[in-house]
């Protein structure tokens, strides 16, 4: 199993990564296709400036939901390295012979909100695919961008289920910070 | 009857170890399930996608990973090179340029954790190895650290901005003067304690060679900050070229950066966003169910009917926002209270980028102060010492920060002048 969960965080990192790519080469595009075309328009290349002076068009829109995706898979991937802040202090209420009692509680609780809230997600998702709601600058249906809120829960309740029943997979709840 | 099981609700999962994320998710829905007028749970999953569907969140990870790939080079050791030869001259040199390279990689990164390990993992044994005392060198970097978050660019400065639709640029512009104050206090206090170490001349060749290796790490606030105050670039922008610098820099000019690097940092960072998005997401949605049924407005005019005098309604919340400090992290601090305390702030007459200055000024002291402050904890594996000693090690910081939010506090001017100018 852990070879098998090892495989899918790799596979979520790779996906975070590439997105989190297209986010930077975006806005990059955005800035510098900006600033180029201002020149052209300074030489007197009007016409051909004038529709890109405010930026490449729907650049910083694709970026939005390359964020998403980047960021929220960042959620799925952060419960694999157990890095999702929570208050370490109160661990000593229990002694230390109960710890993996505890953890696995915890993961189970854990995995049932994600649960709850993938089932949210996907229900919103599907009302919005229902009602054909499309993006305003891309004019396409806005709700398979809204997938990804319902997959990364899913994906997190599943993680959850996982440790609860191989705790050895559990990663140390180390919390972090910005 | 529903107030009690909401608290045990939240309590119960906190000792349970539950993250702080789905803690916030579960008592969220409890809001709109049973406090709530006319809500129902859909909307929590409504409110999580607005709230991530915005374009001012780009720059949250624009600089969260221009910040990782200065990390990775020699950005930090150019600039601490700079300004050792600089401050040489000076009795406790070597402790102010600790707090002045703190303070340029703070113009550079918005963390307060990625400036103290940039910065401390080569001051700090460069310290001890000049004499300077292990409690005032473990103090000073943790402190100065923490200037990575009232110096702009600062990541807490953006989440506050986005949870009370405040300008951003004018946080970054009102951070500048609070955060020279900072840094002159601890120069200040360097200076006094190390009054008697011995000093060295001016080395004009060491001068001019540091500055040639380091010009392109001392362009970068310039450019960055530059363009933001100019009005040149929005803050989202500034993020993006800020980057792109970083790339040029790391991996063209110091060619100390592999692009095979570049996978490693973006994976941290999206960690970091992955921790950071959905805890704004669902504290998002939290705030707007309480204001869209006049919570925080009711709570602002409860307050000011006991506690009528606006000064003591201000020293109110401070002290709220420093126990607050003391117990959460920064990002949820800012997330959860900067809504709720606005209503209070206006009823007051505070300016909301005074504010959120002070606020962040209040928080960046949590750094500093058990049991969740997290420069300690990190100094404590990075530096090597007890918990205990660094506790001890930051008490002489915190007074210095403590009188600087004060005089923040009392001449707003320190923060607004330069907004106000600039308008």
């Amino acid at each position: 199993m852990q070879k098998f969960l090892r495989g899918w965080q790799w596979l979520e990192s790779a996906v975070a990564v590439v997105a989190f790519t297209l986010v930077a080469g975006a806005l990059i595009v955005d800035v510098m296709g900006r600033e180029l075309f201002a020149l052209f328009n300074n030489i007197g290349m009007y016409d051909f400036a004038e529709s890109w002076l405010g930026g490449v068009f729907g650049a910083q829109r694709f970026a939005v939901h390359a964020t998403q995706i980047a960021g929220m898979l960042g959620f799925s991937i952060v419960v694999g390295t157990g890095g999702h802040l929570r208050p370490t202090v109160v661990d000593k209420l229990f002694p230390d012979h109960m710890d993996g009692l505890v953890n696995r509680v915890s993961d189970l609780i854990s995995a049932g909100i994600c649960a709850g809230l993938a089932w949210m997600c996907w229900d919103f998702m599907l009302s919005t695919k229902a009602n054909h709601e499309i993006s305003m600058v891309f004019q396409i249906e806005i709700w398979p961008f809204q997938l990804i809120l319902a997959y990364v829960f899913a994906s997190a309740a599943a993680r959850y289920l996982c440790y609860v029943a191989m705790p050895s997979a559990r990663p140390d709840t180390k919390g972090g910070d910005l | 009857m529903t107030v009690a099981i909401f608290v045990a609700l939240v309590i119960g999962l906190l000792l349970l170890r539950v993250n702080v994320v789905l803690v916030l998710a579960v008592a969220t829905a409890y809001v709109h399930l049973y406090f709530a007028s006319g809500s129902e749970l859909a909307f929590l999953a409504q409110d999580l996608w607005f709230a991530i569907d915005r374009e001012v969140l780009l720059s949250i990870p624009m600089f969260m990973i221009a910040g990782a790939v200065m990390t990775r080079g020699t950005i930090a050791a150019r600039l601490i090179r700079v300004m050792s030869a600089l401050t040489a001259p000076i009795p406790g040199g070597l402790a102010i340029a600790a707090v002045l390279s703190c303070a340029v990689f703070a113009a550079i990164s918005g963390s307060s954790i990625v400036t103290m390990l940039a910065v401390g993992s080569i001051m700090y044994p460069a310290l001890i190895k000049e004499g300077y005392g292990r409690n005032f060198s473990l103090g000073l970097m943790c402190s100065a650290g923490t200037l990575g978050i009232i110096i702009p660019p600062s990541i807490p400065m953006i989440l506050y901005g986005i949870m009370t639709e405040t300008s951003i640029t004018d946080l970054f512009i009102a951070g500048v003067v609070p955060g020279m104050l900072l840094t002159f206090l601890f120069c200040a206090y360097a200076l006094a304690v190390n009054r008697m170490k011995t000093v060295r001349a001016w080395d004009l060749q060491e001068i001019a060679s540091s500055v040639r290796h380091g010009i392109w790490a001392l362009l970068m606030p310039i450019i960055l900050l530059g363009g933001i105050y100019t009005g040149y670039y929005t803050p989202t922008e500034a993020a993006a070229v800020s980057l792109v610098y970083a790339l040029i820099v790391e991996l063209f000019i110091h060619r100390e950066m592999k692009p095979r690097e570049y996978i490693t940092v973006v994976f941290e960072t999206t960690k970091l966003l992955g921790t950071l998005l959905p805890l704004l997401a669902i504290a998002g949605s939290l705030n707007t169910i309480l204001d869209y049924e006049g919570v925080p407005k009711a709570w602002a005019e409860m307050v000011s009917q006991v506690v009528t005098d606006p000064g003591a309604q201000l020293a109110g919340i401070n002290i709220l926002l420093l126990v607050v400090g003391c117990i959460m992290d920064i990002g949820s601090a800012i997330l959860i209270l900067a809504p709720l305390l606005m209503p209070m702030v206006h009823s007051i007459g505070l300016d909301p980028v005074h504010f959120g200055v002070v606020m962040i000024m209040n928080l960046e002291i949590g750094y500093l102060t058990p049991p969740v402050g997290i420069n300690l904890f990190i100094a404590m594996v990075a530096f090597k010492e007890s918990f205990g000693r660094i506790v001890v090690s930051v008490l002489p910081f915190i007074a210095l920060m403590l009188f600087a939010l004060v005089l923040v506090i009392l001449i707003p001017e320190i923060a607004l002048y330069a907004v106000q100018a600039m308008r």
